[in-house]
């Protein structure tokens, strides 16, 4: 080596040691590409146009405000996280994967540095919009504080939403990632709404209502784009790296937190809605997990006998995710129970939550039946959410007809379909019938997928015995 | 349904007891420890059987050449080697470490050099490296120093700030094999490395890695010009259908075919006289004609015999010019036993 050798002639100071690798790589890369550098021009030049016209009508800010975060939510909201779908996507397609993971670099440091690279961008542009703010305040007109915490409000909706596109980066259906897009989109639409919300949403309260709102709004945020991200990762993941346990955990562990909000406060339909979407998500990833079987997974389980049953909820795979989706499913119909003070449930609660279940569960009859050559997760999520698609789709518009035309019974022929059933317990067009069909559904889902998980659930008795007796503890 | 790779655990080979082998080593004669242990490997895709009970092993500073046609099962063997993949069934060893049990320890000890990869966009070479040596652990001067020594060994210093995706085919490789040497591996496994180079780009990775091989880094390296392999390597191994035909030295398969013995003969005259020569001549056989003369096989390695295959030569009139043995090619032997194999004749070498 030589003597006179240092960093900084290589120019490689820019970033300190302490920061990820994956972070330093995505901002030098990031921070080059077109689409950065124009949006950042694009945006700084809106937000002089609309302090110049705040200058020149001072006190009427109302218009001006329009034009402004129509700007910032497009950029924050839309630009920045689109981005994002690129991100593991660009690795797998260059065929670069392979040399991260012989590094010490794992999928959720990856996956990680690269949502991490894009918020710090982000957070560059909002740097940048901040004395645009102040000077709008000057002219009058607006509420600063307001401003502020709008401003905040995105910055927080956009790190969700970079997450969502960076984990569904590791996915590589063009189509799946077009759905996800347009689903942001119409969730970008509904914004301002959001903003509404939000600003209003501390009159009438006690302070420490607020404090209760704001940290779930806040946790449920921060879960939201943790699951996401580790969503990507678990995709990248070598089959030896077991995402699927802490996911189930960290899911299961959030959900019984917020179901238990209630009873120091907050709204009990909004914690059983984050709750069961929260719950959803995670099941949706567990049902159509690549089941893997490897020692290394196993291992932990077989060392406590007390641990032996949790690997049919917990190992990685399809076949056990049926079963931590029933729990969750339990865990759920509990709660309810609990807040409604043991009373039983009545029809309409009980068609929410046997068609909300079924919903879950009623592609796998579709996967499993239909689709069993494929094997590749991606394209098993890809068909489990074009199943759901295409469901909601057909239930919201049979809604929307019986409901234009007067007859529900137009829905009703199609009430055995869960999304059909979870939209007419909305609309209190409930019946037991339908409860029984949607439940026999589901209930066939649940069989047909055990059949074809027993295979699986052999080998992992089989792969047990063998490390245990191998390493008798 | 799911694939049950390693269905038996196997609780030995770890870091641990290569130091054991180690200590106990001071006592009597130390043990090699291979640098590369590959036994009875089985990798299967579905009906695919990759691999199909794949053995062999290779010493600590050999150069070792990996030769198979496309689909021969080359790639998930390294791929296993490089613990990007796992096997159904079998052991592999790096440095005595199970790639199974202790992938983060064998990843310390290898560099991987895949057939093909991509080059980031926006990125200058000295970024990419700086990138993985940071991916690699390596920080403040240290990390400095490893991306010069890299750039300064595969001579891309001149190029530092150049974007990597503006670098030739050539460029690029030499920019792989340097982030594969990063971490100064003990064992270099290079997939198809000279795959596309022109011959200029081709001499500088032969010589690049002739010198790493000096240095006493282990290599294990495939490519389909079995020519520059034979040069460089200490070894061949051939493999077919996901199985191992053959493994010996190049020198070997240059000059043995199976007691008989390559001859190029060339003639003054007309050179068609040499193959009708060849027909009826005992002990020989034409293997080619040529525009100054042929190639015959002699079924004899003994000189006398030689000997006497020019002396009737001679005595029948036909004006030699040149009589040499020459090397059979390793294309040929690679096919040849291909065919041996495919004939039933040879089974598992």
């Amino acid at each position: 080596m030589s003597e006179s050798s240092s960093s900084s002639d290589l120019h490689l100071t820019d970033f300190p040691d302490r920061f990820s690798p994956m972070l330093v790589k995505e901002l030098r890369q990031g921070m080059r590409t077109h689409l950065f550098t124009i949006a950042f021009i694009l945006l700084q030049a809106f937000m002089v146009l609309c302090v110049l016209i705040g200058a020149a009508a001072p006190g009427d800010a109302s218009a001006v405000s329009v034009f402004f975060w129509f700007f910032v939510v497009v950029t924050l909201l839309i630009v920045m996280p689109i981005r994002g779908f690129g991100a593991l996507n660009s690795e797998i397609q260059l065929n670069t994967m392979d040399l991260i993971q012989l590094t010490r670099l794992g999928a959720w440091r990856v996956t990680f540095g690269k949502w991490a690279a894009l918020v710090a961008q982000t957070l560059l542009l909002v740097c940048g919009i901040l004395p645009y703010v102040v000077m709008r305040y000057f002219f009058g007109g607006i509420d600063l504080f307001h401003e502020l915490l709008r401003l905040f409000w995105v910055l927080i909706v956009s790190m969700l939403f970079t997450a969502v596109t960076v984990g569904f980066s590791a996915f590589r259906s063009v189509l799946l990632r077009a759905t996800v897009a347009v689903v942001l989109l119409i969730l970008t639409s509904g914004a301002s709404e959001l903003g509404r919300e939000l600003t209003t949403f501390a009159s009438g309260k006690t302070a420490g209502q607020i404090a209760l709102g704001v940290a779930a709004a806040l946790l449920s945020a921060g879960y939201l784009t943790w699951f996401m991200l580790d969503l990507g990762a678990s995709r990248i993941a070598p089959e030896a790296d077991n995402h699927a346990t802490r996911k189930r955990l960290a899911a299961l562990g959030f959900g019984i937190v917020v179901l238990l909000l209630p009873l120091v406060g907050l709204e009990v339909g909004a914690c059983l809605l984050i709750a069961g979407i929260v719950w959803m998500l995670v099941s949706l990833d567990a049902l159509t997990e690549r089941p893997t079987l490897l020692p290394s997974l196993l291992r932990p389980f077989v060392s406590r006998w007390y641990l032996r049953p949790f690997s049919l909820l917990l190992l990685p795979g399809w076949p056990s995710g049926l079963f931590f989706y029933l729990l969750c499913v339990l865990v759920f119909a509990g709660a309810l129970q609990l807040h409604t003070g043991f009373g039983g449930l009545t029809l309409r609660e009980t068609q929410v939550v046997v068609s909300g279940a079924s919903l879950v569960l009623f592609p796998l009859i579709f996967l499993h039946l239909f689709f069993r050559r494929v094997t590749e997760p991606a394209s098993l999520f890809g068909i489990y959410l074009l199943i759901q698609v295409c469901a909601g789709v057909v239930g919201f518009f049979l809604m929307i007809m019986a409901e234009e035309t007067g007859v529900g019974d137009v829905a009703y022929l199609f009430a055995p379909l869960p999304s059909t059933a979870l939209f007419a317990a909305a609309q209190s067009n409930e019946e037991a019938a339908h409860v029984y069909a949607v439940g026999a559904l589901g209930l066939c889902a649940v069989l047909i997928t055990i059949v074809r998980g027993m295979p699986w659930y052999r080998d992992v008795f089989r792969v047990m015995a063998a490390l245990k007796s191998s390493n008798p503890r | 349904m799911n694939e049950t790779p390693q269905d038996v655990p196997q609780p030995d080979s770890g870091p641990e007891s290569a130091s054991h082998a180690a200590e106990s080593s001071e006592a009597s004669a130390p043990p090699v420890v291979p640098a590369i242990e590959v036994r009875d490997l089985h990798r299967h895709f579905g009906p695919l059987k990759a691999v199909d009970g794949v053995s062999f092993s290779v010493e600590p500073g050999q150069v070792v050449g990996f030769v198979g046609a496309n689909g021969a099962g080359k790639t998930t063997t390294m791929r296993i080697i490089a613990t990007l993949d796992y096997p159904n069934r079998g052991l592999v060893k790096v440095c005595g470490i199970d790639v199974v049990q202790y992938p983060a320890l064998v990843r310390g000890r290898i560099g991987w050099m895949p057939d093909s990869f991509g080059t980031y966009d926006n990125m200058t070479v000295v970024e990419y490296l700086d990138f993985f040596a940071r991916a690699l652990g390596f920080r403040g001067e240290e990390r400095a120093d490893r991306v010069r020594d890299v750039m300064d060994f595969t001579d891309l210093t001149p190029l530092a700030d150049r974007l990597i995706n503006k670098l030739s085919k050539g460029m690029g490789q030499r920019l792989c094999l340097g982030r594969a040497l990063i971490h100064d591996p003990d064992v270099l496994i290079l997939d198809e490395p000279a795959a596309g180079l022109d011959p200029k780009a081709r001499v500088e990775l032969k010589n690049l890695i002739r010198i790493l091989a000096d240095d006493g880094k282990t290599v294990f390296i495939s490519s389909h010009i079995l020519s520059e392999l034979g040069e460089m390597c200490d070894s061949l191994l051939f493999i077919n259908q996901g199985r191992v035909i053959h493994h010996g030295s190049a020198e070997s398969l240059k000059h043995t075919t199976s007691g008989s013995m390559l001859v190029d003969v060339q003639t003054a005259g007309d050179p068609e006289k040499i193959g009708e020569w060849a027909e009826m001549a005992p002990h020989v056989t034409l293997k080619e004609m040529r525009k100054r003369g042929a190639r015959i096989e002699i079924d004899s390695i003994e000189p006398e015999v030689i000997a006497g295959v020019l002396r009737r030569m001679i005595n029948d009139g036909i004006p030699v010019t040149e009589f040499h043995r020459e090397e059979r090619k390793l294309e040929d032997a690679f096919i040849e036993i291909l065919g041996e194999m495919e004939a039933g004749v040879l089974g598992e070498r």
